[in-house]
């Protein structure tokens, strides 16, 4: 598959980096913003966390699939 | 961590910079220097040297203009909030291509020279990895950090030239302005690329104890590390001659493997150069990655900019994966290089301009 | 030992605590006493005798000792015995209550104010106090001194009686020097700020005391030096303090486990003395000490990282000399840390860095040995780690000729039987020694155990590794503060008197300062006009003498 018209170097190694992202983001930064009271940030963080997550998945299904 | 306190004092500031700029385009920039203008590489070097001093002089004066702002909060104060954004976006995006890329080709040496049967992901995210926590610190630790690390670089370096000087031939270095002029510019252009991590003084300055003194802090971090690089160049060169340096991918790797300390006692010291040469790259990835998360932070007008530190490190991972191989990748970098330049010396000297005919922006001088 | 208390829970108690009225730190107040309620005396001494008995249960060893004063007014006596001096009690307390002593008339003595009358006329005993308070009797019994209650009065007298065994002065056993005071803490806390004050007799010495731990009820000492030490230094002390609430301090490592900066990370943060002088040095600096009754161990902060590789007799020797031992201490120090990892990577990943003839010696000794060199220098370290917990624990008589011959022999057979090569054995024996060089055993145990990961992670990724995890220790450093001061002052951020005594040991007449890290309000140190010793300004003075008048 390429992408900007090079060659990519290998997505699946990526995978298990979305997941552990996220999970570090939502367990680590989005519960001291809780704790901290800082409701924009822990907004921010929760979504940035998932969205990780949700990346990961897509790519996982992108292998599977293809 | 959210609050700001001015911690920093010149000397760091400077230690800051100068371990950026020294970083993992160390390695290739002889034979960037060379590819330009033969001969003319440690003259090349020295334009561009001048030329990332200019464009470090404007963020520099910018930041004593405003010496409370960075540049995505003043840059809105000066073109208008959506522009501002928008350029404040690009740089960031630049900032992390820029990571992403010294992240990969800091793993494309590693695993050439010294861990031939590691797949270069796993040097590249452990690099990362590295870079994403020790960015997770205060702006004063951010400094010490640096502060640290600068003599490990410098020292080396120059022990490492200097002893190369005994294999040298002044001869190599003539003619002065190489055989083919004509492609100083791009020379220049390239290797200026290589100082774009000194963009990192438009946070460091709202931190500073006296920011008046930014511009002195640029002009000595300039003189050291542009002096480091044209010693290199000039090294490299007089070592090796130009036509064997264009064969070369790594010449300062293969200088430092020709030198051997006095009496033998250590051969091949490209080895523990490595083990130095991988301080130089985390300090340039942490203040990329430190740049990216703070602006981005700043542009989204958050208070944490701990948030991004886990959660860019996929999205750089993957852009530094982009490239098949060590070709297409350099050439990523020479042309985001060129890009950058625009964002990194351009977009200042207008801002400053624009600061100027408006008579926006007090002095530092009264800190 | 039941402890409960951890940071967390420190905090919300913290919270808690600060929603109740005042109440100075430490002390808990409502009663403790099996639920007796505090409150005044009221003056009935048979009331109060059974309160005080049913407070204290099945308990054999209170006695209650009843007699009348001056013959005519019923009294008691209250004392744990094995907390004080019989001697006292019968001769400063009893001796003078039952007697009546000449000149006074003890008739016309009304019976509220008795015991006050008692205590400032007719006792000998120079630590008095009265006391109307319940709970403040009982603990005060608890604590070994004497009650003296009288029918009629609502009050009652405690002295001060308690006298506890203690061992004599001796070496501390863990800091041991050749030239410098032999005298360390012991266990009460009175000898040991006693210790101190002759040391430092300065008027702006100051002892705050505080009580932590509720049952322990261990009285905690502050000391400063006022006009010196930076006061927000002492107000974060004073509130880190004031937030424990916990059982037991049974010894001063349990306070320094709730105040320090960072429970998580592998170095010491608080730094820990059994000697008075260090003590005295220290304070003169600015830094606060913290005495705990029971221990003879006192905690020192903040606490900077180059003041583990310092030792007493590097200030009592002269400078040149113990400058050279200091580097080679820091030398030991970071061998202790980086040499297995080092000798890991150089022979699984980067042989060539070894010099040719030597390669040939190191290929030879490897070759008989079945697993790879990470997994070898593994298992020889955590033998050594294993032998020298053991090595504590034995008994006096066999314990020193048990270790060598434990190491040497087991090193030896492992050679022979192929388990490991000789330079395996020297490497890790060297860094074991390096290890001990430490002065600082807290510092020490920290590099002990980082340098496992740096093993595992040099045999994974070779020097590229160790240089990771350098990098990873080294911003770890960086980060870490210790009561506000940075873990790596005065190298980082940079204070040029402070490198003074970083690396070297400045001759004392150039260290006039004191480390401004620790923001001293009086940062020249006295004397500082002396520029240098004595001789050499005589002897540029009497240049034009003739030699024989130079000896005056």
């Amino acid at each position: 598959m390429t992408i900007f018209g090079q060659g990519v170097n290998y997505y699946a190694f990526s995978i298990p980096i979305w997941f552990l992202g996220g999970m570090l983001v939502l367990l680590v930064d989005a519960r001291r913003c809780k704790m901290a009271g800082q409701r924009k940030d822990e907004r921010f963080a929760r979504f940035a966390g998932w969205l990780n997550i949700a990346l990961g998945v897509i790519f996982l299904v992108r292998e599977w699939a293809v | 961590m959210t609050k700001a306190t001015r911690d920093i004092s010149a000397l760091q500031a400077a230690a800051v910079l100068v371990s950026t700029i020294i970083g993992v385009g160390v390695l290739p920039l002889p034979l960037f220097a060379v590819r330009a203008a033969d001969t003319g590489g440690p003259l090349v070097t020295l334009l561009a040297c001048i030329c990332a001093l200019v464009g470090l002089m404007f963020v520099a004066l910018l930041g004593m203009r405003f010496p409370d702002e960075s540049i995505i909060q003043y840059s809105e104060r000066l073109i208008g909030k959506w522009p501002a954004r928008a350029v404040g976006l690009c740089v960031i995006v630049f900032f992390a291509l820029l990571t992403s890329l010294t992240a990969r080709e800091f793993g494309e040496v590693v695993v050439t020279s010294v861990l031939k049967q590691t797949p270069v992901e796993v040097t590249v995210i452990v690099m990362l990895m590295l870079a994403a926590i020790s960015a997770r610190n205060t702006m004063t630790t951010f400094a010490y950090i640096h502060f640290f690390y600068v003599p490990l670089l410098l020292v080396p370096g120059l022990l490492i030239v200097a002893l190369s000087l005994k294999n040298a031939e002044p001869l190599n270095l003539q003619p002065i302005w190489g055989n083919r002029p004509g492609g100083m510019f791009d020379g220049i252009v390239t290797i200026a690329a290589l100082f774009q991590g000194s963009f990192v003084l438009t946070i460091v300055i709202p931190a500073m104890r006296k920011p008046a003194k930014a511009l002195v802090v640029s002009l000595y971090s300039i003189l050291i590390a542009g002096g480091l690089y044209v010693v290199i160049v000039i090294a490299v060169v007089s070592v090796f001659g130009a036509e064997e340096t264009r064969e070369l991918l790594w010449p300062t790797l293969e200088l430092a493997k020709a030198t051997s300390l006095p009496a033998n006692v250590l051969e091949r010291l490209d080895g523990a150069f490595l083990a130095v040469w991988v301080t130089a790259v985390f300090t340039t990835l942490l203040s990329s990655y430190y740049l990216t998360s703070q602006s981005l932070t700043q542009l989204l007008r958050l208070q944490e900019p701990r948030i991004f530190t886990f959660f860019l490190v996929p999205f750089v991972f993957v852009i530094a994966m982009v490239p098949a191989n060590i070709v297409k990748m350099y050439e990523a970098v020479v042309n985001v290089g060129r890009i950058g330049l625009m964002l990194t010396i351009a977009y200042p000297g207008l801002l400053l301009l624009i600061a100027v005919l408006r008579k926006k922006g007090g002095s530092a001088l009264g800190r | 030992m039941p402890l409960f208390g951890n940071r967390t829970h420190l905090q919300s108690r913290r919270s808690r605590r600060k929603k109740r009225t005042a109440g100075d730190a430490g002390t808990s107040t409502g009663g403790d006493g099996g639920g007796s309620g505090g409150g005044p005396l009221d003056g009935r001494l048979d009331e109060l005798l059974a309160k005080v008995t049913h407070v204290f249960g099945t308990d054999t060893t209170l006695t209650v000792r009843k007699f009348r004063i001056f013959g005519t007014y019923p009294a008691a006596m209250l004392y744990f015995p094995n907390m004080l001096d019989q001697n006292t009690l019968n001769e400063t307390i009893l001796k003078p209550s039952m007697s009546v002593p000449t000149g006074l008339d003890p008739s016309e003595w009304s019976a509220p104010e008795l015991l006050d009358r008692l205590a400032s006329e007719a006792l000998w005993h120079s630590d008095c106090r009265r006391t109307e308070d319940f709970n403040d009797l009982i603990e005060a019994l608890l604590h070994g001194d004497t009650v003296l209650a009288a029918e009629g009065s609502e009050a009652a007298l405690v002295v001060g009686t308690r006298q506890i065994d203690k061992r004599g002065i001796d070496q501390p056993g863990t800091e041991q020097v050749i030239r410098g005071p032999r005298e360390g803490f012991v266990e009460p806390l009175g000898p040991n700020i006693a210790l101190i004050r002759y040391r430092l007799q300065a008027a702006e010495l100051r002892t705050r005391q505080l009580t932590i731990g509720r049952k322990t009820r261990s009285k905690v000492v502050v000391c400063y030096m006022e006009g010196l030490t930076d006061p927000d230094l002492l107000a974060e002390v004073d509130r880190r303090l004031g937030g424990i609430d916990i059982d037991a301090v049974l010894d001063s490592g349990y306070l320094e486990q709730f105040i320090e900066d960072n429970q998580w990370s592998p170095f010491p943060q608080v730094q820990y003395t059994e000697r008075p002088d260090k003590v005295v040095a220290n304070l003169l600096e600015g830094r606060v000490a913290i005495l705990v009754d029971g221990s003879p161990l006192a905690l020192i902060v903040p606490t900077v990282f180059n003041q583990f590789y310092q030792a007493v007799e590097d200030y009592t020797e002269r400078f040149m000399q113990m400058s050279a031992i200091r580097m080679a201490r820091l030398v030991a120090l970071v061998f202790s840390l980086v040499f297995p990892a080092i000798y890991v990577s150089v022979i699984s990943f980067n042989p060539e860095l070894i010099p040719t003839e030597f390669a040939v010696a190191v290929a030879g000794g490897r070759a008989g040995v079945p697993w790879p060199a990470v997994v070898e220098v593994l298992i020889i370290e955590i033998s050594m780690e294993v032998l020298r917990e053991a090595t504590i624990r034995l008994p006096q008589q066999v314990g020193g000729a048990l270790s060598i011959v434990g190491v040497l022999v087991i090193g030896q057979a492992a050679v022979a039987a192929g388990f490991a090569s000789p330079i395996t054995v020297v490497i890790i024996a060297l860094t074991t020694i390096g290890s001990f060089a430490t002065p600082a055993y807290n510092a020490a145990l920290a590099l002990r155990l980082l340098r496992f990961p740096l093993i595992i992670i040099a045999g994974i990724f070779g020097l590229y590794g160790v240089m990771i995890g350098l990098i990873l220790i080294a911003n770890h450093l960086l980060s870490l503060k210790s009561f506000g001061v940075p873990y790596l002052s005065p190298l980082v951020p940079a204070d040029a008197e402070g490198m003074k005594d970083v690396l070297i040991r400045g001759p004392l007449w150039w260290m006039k300062r004191r480390p401004a890290f620790l923001k001293p309000k009086n940062p020249v140190r006295v004397g500082s006009e002396m520029t240098e010793p004595p001789e050499t300004k005589s002897r540029k003075q009497e240049g034009a003498h003739s030699p024989s008048t130079e000896k005056e």
